[in-house]
């Protein structure tokens, strides 16, 4: 007996010890699946009066005739986070606006190709000084309870935000795009917005604002509108919230616009990307949000769904600290820490091919498709550090004047996480290039606070998101951006920036764009990786294409039976 | 005894005091709150920045802001979550059962089979079942939970198909996954506890006494060993309690069960640093009133303590 149980008790112990000492898993190098991508191609849109159109289209899914369409479906998505409380407000997650953009009208909306479209505002003309927007409205709106949506309520959305209560979070980055003034009801369906100064991008800040009731709101305190009432227009009727775990969303049958063929619309929070993927394959949830990419095989093996990856317009760096550090004032050593990197290797490995390295930091359509991106060249990092007057040493690490270029590179992300990864393993290659890189981690608010009080010595990792407009994505590198965490300051970039915030022309705001995208590629003041990639799962019972605004909006899906 | 329950309290007070005060400062340690409300500081200005400090009463040295969070919390007000726009009690106390729940099953299903358990490996020292409550014991101590949490859910959700994955929209069904979980590392704990203090006790002269008058070897354990035994295990229910409703947390978010430990993480993340603070000082109240009770029924238990 002792005998067996001591064997027993060996297997075990040697078992554990085998299993702790397997390698990690390596990194698929070749891609196995096909990922799709969709490219920015729609042409920019006419900031002046548009033709009036009708609602806006929800485009047809494709039905195979074997397939019935389940106008009573109930819809489940497992997302990371939902809304955090009822005030569209004072919600600062991405994840968040999935939901309001289905409950609430917006002046103009972004379609499935982020294309901007009439919405509640059919035509709009601007004046000749730029600085008052006259919007006509539809008569066909109205909210949940019946009431139309008319003018005052779009100029009690626009005060309300002004408030100090609800001017947080998102709603203080859409306020300072804005540059609002005033806005006026000239009659139920004709409305004036004044900026203070021209504001050419005004629509792409309009199309988030959601419009409230102004005869509901109004009576609301904040922590009523947070947690006790909810009311819009949109394509979807809110019915329940249960904070951390879901919301619970029905076809609004008297919508103005198409209407969603999805009955029952439910998201739920799932923070755990295991559970999701579990959900998922025991047919739990129709939708999931952020599969891993090392799940991307598995989950598009399961029998009953499929994945989709597509970039959402999140683009990642790594900046520099050009304010006091002499090291990265020097335009050679941010080029050649450019050429320092091998994308390639890195594209393959975490994200099997499908995040090109990025150019510029500027989403398409904006993004000057004559710029290459730097392509790795071992040879120009020798020549550019050389002429900046750095050599090797001993230990084969470039150095001047006695000090070593080793910069620290500060990250936010959690460790293990994919975009530790992509930094482990550009300072694994910064490291043979003779450029021994290191990452310094730092919690989320701590970094913010670091980087708005200047105290990153060297490098930072950071991405940002877009708002669909060239001049949002390009305003981080303007001087006084609070974006800006490098601080770089280019005269002719700044000169160029002034002219485009006063330009309406769409083609000369390109070509404005154009230039200033010039000069970023050549002063390299950051290093332009990728694109961020969503990963979504999807039940084979569903037919819904996810878009490249990273948004959960599922009015124009159709489940099958 | 009067004297030792008002002891007991006013250091049970004492302990939330150092707890809070210590979630409040370890909070500040970790960077401004302004800059996780504010998010990336796309389009601000560094006067936006310092207006929403002052508004926030971010500004205020740090003991000023833990003492005025003090004064209100005496007075019943932990004050409004930023993120959910509620008073923090009323968030708390929507959560907080759910997570009770989830703390007091698996506290039961431990002592329910754990007890059992050591006594039988006890009992039956060197036997077969004797081994295999203690590689039971073993393994239950060695898993970490999240690990054993997607175990669980894989197999019998998953493949099998007997419980949900997650939620909890379907009654007791949706507890079992959890409550296992969360009671795994209990049982394996308690079962050798309970096993090395029963031990110790049948080899006591007092119970080679009772067998020697006779006495049923039912009535010895029952009647003479076991109440003894259990005493280590009573003090451990209190702690246990505090490691549950922390490490609900791990399993609440395994599970996507809406409880207070993924509303803690949340706020922190979240800095939401009232509700933050409210949620600690949940738990910490939670943890000190157990572990008193605990104390109180020890001196019930143990005549030894009593004459102490």
């Amino acid at each position: 007996m002792k005998k067996i149980s001591l064997f027993f008790s060996f297997v075990v112990v040697v078992s554990i010890l085998l299993a702790a000492c397997q390698p990690a898993a390596t990194p698929v190098v070749e891609p196995t699946a096909v990922i799709q991508k969709v490219e920015f191609t729609a042409a920019p849109v006419q900031p002046t009066s548009a033709p009036v159109v009708e609602a806006t289209a929800v485009p047809e899914p494709t039905k195979p005739p074997e397939k019935e369409v389940d106008t009573e479906a109930k819809v489940v998505v497992g997302m990371e986070t939902i809304i955090e409380n009822l005030d569209w407000m004072t919600n600062s997650t991405l994840n968040s606006f999935s939901i309001w953009e289905q409950l609430y009208d917006r002046l103009v909306d972004l379609d499935d190709k982020v294309v901007l479209q009439p919405m509640v505002g059919k035509e709009w003309s601007i004046s000749e000084d730029g600085k008052v927007w006259t919007f006509k409205l539809r008569d066909d709106v109205k909210f949940w309870d019946g009431t139309p949506l008319t003018a005052k309520d779009v100029v009690y959305t626009f005060d309300r935000m002004q408030i100090p209560d609800y001017n947080i979070g998102n709603t203080t980055y859409m306020n300072s795009q804005f540059n609002y003034e005033k806005s006026v009801a000239v009659d139920d369906y004709t409305l004036e917005i004044y900026t203070k100064d021209p504001v050419p991008a005004l629509l792409y800040t309009l199309e988030g604002i959601n419009i409230l009731p102004e005869h509901v709101y109004s009576k609301l305190t904040p922590e009523e509108a947070g947690s006790v009432t909810i009311m819009g227009s949109g394509s979807f009727v809110f019915k329940e919230f249960k904070k951390d775990d879901l919301v619970t969303l029905e076809r609004n049958d008297n919508y103005w616009g198409k209407k969603s063929q999805i009955k029952t619309l439910i998201y739920r929070q799932i923070a755990e990307p295991g559970t999701r993927i579990a959900e998922l394959e025991t047919g739990g949830v129709d939708v999931i949000q952020s599969v891993p990419m090392d799940q991307f095989d598995s989950v598009d093996a399961l029998p009953n769904a499929h994945v989709t990856a597509i970039s959402n317009g999140c683009r990642q760096y790594l900046g520099f600290n050009l304010y006091n550090n002499p090291t990265y004032q020097d335009k050679r050593v941010r080029q050649a820490l450019n050429y320092a990197v091998d994308w390639e290797v890195i594209n393959q490995a975490i994200f099997k091919g499908a995040a090109p390295r990025l150019p510029i930091h500027v989403n398409k359509p904006w993004q000057n498709e004559n710029l290459k991106a730097y392509e790795f060249d071992p040879a120009k990092v020798e020549s550019l550090l050389t002429e900046a007057g750095y050599a090797k040493d001993a230990d084969g690490v470039w150095a001047k004047d006695g000090k070593k270029l080793a910069p620290s590179i500060m990250i936010y992300y959690p460790k293990g996480s994919e975009r530790d990864l992509v930094l482990l393993s550009l300072t694994d290659q910064f490291k043979k290039q003779g450029i021994p890189a290191e990452p310094f981690y730092l919690e989320r608010s701590a970094a913010f606070e670091k980087l708005d009080k200047r105290e990153i010595d060297d490098m930072f990792f950071i991405g940002s998101c877009t708002s669909y407009e060239g001049q949002g994505d390009i305003s981080d590198l303007q001087a006084d951006s609070g974006s800006n965490y490098g601080r770089w300051n280019n005269p002719e970039f700044e000169a160029l920036y002034k002219d485009l915030l006063k330009e309406f022309d769409l083609a000369k705001r390109k070509e404005l764009l154009d230039k200033m995208q010039v000069i970023v590629n050549e002063e390299a003041p950051m290093i332009s990786l990728w694109i961020r990639i969503d990963v979504w799962g999807i039940s084979d019972k569903l037919d819904w294409k996810p878009n490249p605004t990273g948004l959960a909006v599922l009015t124009g899906a159709v489940k099958y039976k | 005894m009067i004297n030792y329950a008002i002891r007991r309290i006013l250091q049970a007070i004492l302990v939330i005091l150092g707890v809070t005060m210590a979630a409040f400062s370890i909070n500040f340690l970790a960077g401004d709150p302004t800059y996780a409300l504010l998010g990336d500081l796309r389009g601000l200005s560094n006067q936006d920045i310092q207006d929403f400090r002052h508004r926030m009463g971010f500004d205020r040295p740090i003991p000023e802001q833990y003492l005025d969070w003090l004064n209100k919390a005496v007075h019943g007000d932990f004050g409004m979550s930023i993120k959910y726009r509620e008073p923090n009690w009323k968030v708390i106390m929507e959560r907080f059962p759910a997570t009770m729940k989830l703390a007091g099953s698996a506290l039961l299903l431990g002592l329910l089979v754990s007890i059992p358990l050591g006594i039988v490996a006890a009992v039956n020292r060197g036997s077969i079942w004797d081994r295999i409550s203690m590689v039971v014991a073993l393994v239950g101590q060695s898993m970490p939970s999240f690990w054993m949490g997607l175990m669980l859910m894989l197999i019998f959700a998953v493949w099998l198909g007997w419980f949900p994955v997650s939620g909890s929209y379907e009654g007791w069904r949706s507890m079992v996954l959890p409550v296992l979980t969360l009671s795994f590392y209990d049982i394996a704990r308690n079962t050798r506890i309970i096993r090395g203090s029963l031990l110790e006790i049948l080899g006591e002269d007092y119970v080679r006494t009772a067998q020697a008058k006779g006495q049923t070897p039912g009535r010895v354990l029952f009647d003479h060993a076991l109440r003894n035994a259990l005493i280590p295990l009573i003090t451990l229910i209190g702690i246990d309690l505090g490691s549950l409703l922390g490490g609900a947390l791990i399993t609440e978010t395994i599970f996507a069960w809406p409880g207070m430990g993924v509303l803690t993480v949340n706020a922190i993340n979240g800095k939401d640093l009232s509700l933050m603070q409210a949620c600690v000082t949940m738990f910490a109240v939670t943890f000190v009133l157990a572990n008193l009770l605990v104390d109180f029924t020890y001196t019930y238990l143990d005549p030894r303590v009593r004459l102490q």
